[in-house]
């Protein structure tokens, strides 16, 4: 079941006061229901276990005034005395039980007004690792140490994907925030240690051939010549990905007007032709594409074909005149008339007779009149079918180009008609009255839409642009190094440093390829667990395509037809997006973690709240969950599923709010 | 923290000798110990490992 939060203590820890909440699983799931109402300690519960693991309440309130020792224990606290405030969580793995105390001292004052006020003073975080087996068994863990144990099981860079606030969905896709899923998972994968090591090696190597430089000036020139380059490619892979990021994030913003759009019934079915439209240019794009290679490939083809096309016919002209006149095949084997004209001493090897002087003339006459030899004549006969080919493939060139060109301009007419019908949508939307939906300005909107567009494709230009003019670095690039590995082995005066250089660069080779990998599988691996996990959850078979993961974590969910659409997610299903996504970080991080979940349906909509119960019931299988519910969002629907499997803990606050008075 | 399995396999497969392969081990530990001064540890050792290269060689000249 991986790692589990057996247990919550708290001393005197705001209004749990002094209390045990122990969370039990069974044999067959580990899912654990608190229930509480809002105000009585459904988050506080959410914020002591990340107080005890991290010294932060993550999920408290901006303005939050009341200090951590219990309001009771502050009313009533003397003077004289220290008062602890603790909160353990006890956690247990497959080999041991590990416990997380934290705790902080205040002392109180009374303030002129009369009320009391309590200041903290030293705090102690220690952690105690009981090993399941083993004699010497228990160990105490303090600072700095226990903070290393902390990150081992709830990295604090990624906390909320185990403390996970379902109210708080607006955000978890955000950019910045995708920015720090990819620095933890890096930091799981332990990415960034390849990233620093390559750093460094690349300080050191540029260091190493500064040094060679020094004793050949051609080195030192491409050198230089090199860095200048490498500057020049960083600049427009930065351009590259700067355009990219700029079009997703339009590219989503495009999504939520068109779902604008989509919600003012009298143009939804404009909208929805639009996008089909759309779709469709994309596709008449591909064809042209795939149009542009098929001309490239006739015209190489073509190309030799007609330039040798005069030669072609020539040729096989000659070779038809010669077997008309019957010199093709040669009745008469012209070599072996020569090898008896060359040994008339010896007996005709056919007829075995005594050659004479008149043979011999015969013979002599009979090879003048041979104009082909045999293997001239084996040659032309071997070249006349293909010859024929290229000759019958001329032919065709005019009804092949025909073909092509009428394909062509069937595309273009395609493409013609298509953007007339978007521009005719797009000024029907634009020009539609604003006065029958004052909810949405369409034509507003549409101008948005337009000006989105336009820098989309304005962007998708910079970016063929950019790549093109990166190619040409690369190829530049290449052909530095290769002028530089030539003039390092013209330097073999200094050949130990040139040993080292050539051993770093062998070292940054090897950890770009491993970076590149690594990186490239874990994003895949998560990818590949989202959209299954996301496909698991969602009851709507029909509606969702794929679940991407880009390289810069940005996560998309595309629909049947392949356009995006995680701008237009539901609520509940941007929440089943935001656990598929949370379960993958989880499991490619390695460690079977908890989730525990504040208001875990509170975003979910009445009628799939069954099925999103449902759902992560089924994850509960296989790892704990904690769900923190308020009574309404633990509706009859979902108690009929969850009473059934689990004792839920109730808790509830006693008449003046200070402490939790019941936990049932 | 021990380095990563995926990287050690990484590592393993990378077409190069088992003294390399050491090496970049060696410079990943580095890296997790957070060492503050890397440029010395890390000349000393590349300068170690082509020298012990170059003798190498050597030897299996002679």
């Amino acid at each position: 079941m991986g790692i589990q939060i057996k247990k919550v203590c708290f001393t005197n820890y705001r209004q749990y006061g002094t209390q045990d909440i122990v969370f039990e699983g069974n044999d067959n799931n580990n899912l654990s229901v608190f229930i509480a109402k809002n105000g009585t300690g459904k988050t506080t519960m959410l914020n002591a276990i990340t107080w005890c693991l991290y010294e932060e309440e993550k999920f408290i309130g901006k303005n939050e005034a009341l200090p951590l020792l219990n309001t009771a224990v502050l009313e009533e606290a003397n003077e004289d005395i220290e008062y602890p405030v603790k909160v353990s969580v006890q956690i247990e793995d497959e080999d041991s039980y590990i416990t997380f105390n934290r705790s902080l001292r205040f002392r109180v004052t009374t303030m002129s007004n009369g009320n009391k006020n309590a200041i903290s003073e030293a705090g102690l975080f220690e952690v105690v690792r009981q090993k399941k087996k083993g004699v010497s068994n228990t160990e105490i863990i303090n600072s700095p140490e226990a903070e290393m144990i902390v990150r081992q099981y709830f990295n604090p860079d990624i906390y909320d994907f185990y403390f996970f606030d379902g109210e708080q969905l607006k955000d978890f896709f955000d950019k910045t925030k995708s920015e720090v899923i990819k620095g933890s998972i890096f930091n799981i994968s332990q990415v960034t240690l390849l990233e620093n090591a390559i750093k460094h090696l690349g300080t050191i190597s540029w260091e190493t051939k500064r040094q060679i430089a020094k004793t050949n000036p051609n080195y030192e020139a491409i050198l230089n010549e090199k860095a200048d380059v490498d500057n020049k490619i960083d600049g427009f892979v930065k351009a590259i990905q700067g355009f990219q990021a700029e079009n997703d994030e339009l590219s989503k913003k495009r999504g939520e007007l068109e779902s604008l759009l989509r919600t003012v019934a009298p143009i939804k079915q404009l909208q929805d032709e639009r996008e089909e439209k759309q779709q469709e240019l994309d596709n008449i794009e591909e064809e042209e594409k795939e149009l542009a290679e098929e001309k490239h490939s006739f015209l190489r083809e073509y190309m030799i074909i007609l330039s040798t096309y005069p030669s072609l016919v020539k040729t096989l002209g000659m070779i038809n005149r010669k077997e008309t006149s019957g010199e093709l095949p040669p009745q008469i084997d012209r070599e072996l008339v020569q090898k008896l004209i060359d040994h008339i001493d010896e007996r005709c090897p056919v007829c075995d007779q005594e050659i004479g002087d008149s043979a011999r003339e015969h013979l002599q006459r009979l090879l003048d009149d041979l104009s082909v030899s045999s293997a001239t004549s084996n040659y032309l006969k071997e070249i006349k079918y293909p010859l024929e080919e290229f000759v019958e493939d001329a032919k065709e060139y005019k009804s092949k180009r025909t073909k092509l060109i009428n394909k062509e301009n069937a595309i273009a007419s395609r493409r013609e008609k298509c953007e007339k019908r978007l521009e005719e949508i797009g000024k029907s939307i634009g020009n539609y009255d604003i006065h029958v939906n004052s909810k949405v300005n369409i034509p507003e909107t549409e101008r948005n839409l337009q000006e989105i567009n336009d820098k989309i494709s304005a962007n998708v230009q910079s970016i063929a642009t950019n790549t093109a003019q990166l190619e040409i670095k690369r190829r530049d690039q290449e052909k530095l190094a290769r002028d530089l590995e030539k003039e390092m082995k013209k330097a073999n005066s200094i050949g130990l440093l040139i040993k080292e250089d050539s051993l770093i660069d062998s070292l940054l080779k090897c950890f770009h390829s491993i970076l590149e990998r690594i990186t490239g599988d874990m994003r895949k691996e998560i990818e590949e667990i989202t959209d299954a996990i996301f496909h698991h959850m969602i009851w709507k078979k029909n509606t969702f395509g794929d679940v991407t993961i880009d390289d810069s974590y940005q996560v998309k969910v595309f629909d049947k037809k392949n356009h995006v659409m995680t701008g237009s997610l539901s609520a509940t299903e941007q929440m089943a997006l935001a656990y598929a996504f949370t379960l993958a970080v989880h499991q490619a991080s390695g460690k079977n973690c908890p989730l525990v979940i504040d208001s875990p349906l509170g975003r979910v909509s009445d009628e799939n709240r069954a099925n999103m119960a449902k759902s992560l019931y089924e994850v509960s299988k296989e790892k704990q969950i904690i769900m923190l519910f308020t009574p309404d969002e633990y509706s009859e629907e979902v108690k009929r599923q969850y009473d059934l499997i689990t004792n839920p803990i109730t808790v509830k606050l006693s008449e003046d709010e200070s402490h939790i008075e019941e936990v049932f | 923290m021990p380095i990563s399995q995926s990287i050690l396999e990484q590592i393993e497969k990378s077409d190069v000798d088992d003294n390399q392969k050491t090496l970049m081990k060696v410079l990943l530990e580095i890296e997790d110990s957070g060492l503050y001064q890397y440029k010395s540890t890390y000349r000393k050792l590349i300068k170690e490992f082509a020298e012990k290269k170059e003798t190498d060689d050597h030897g299996n000249t002679d």
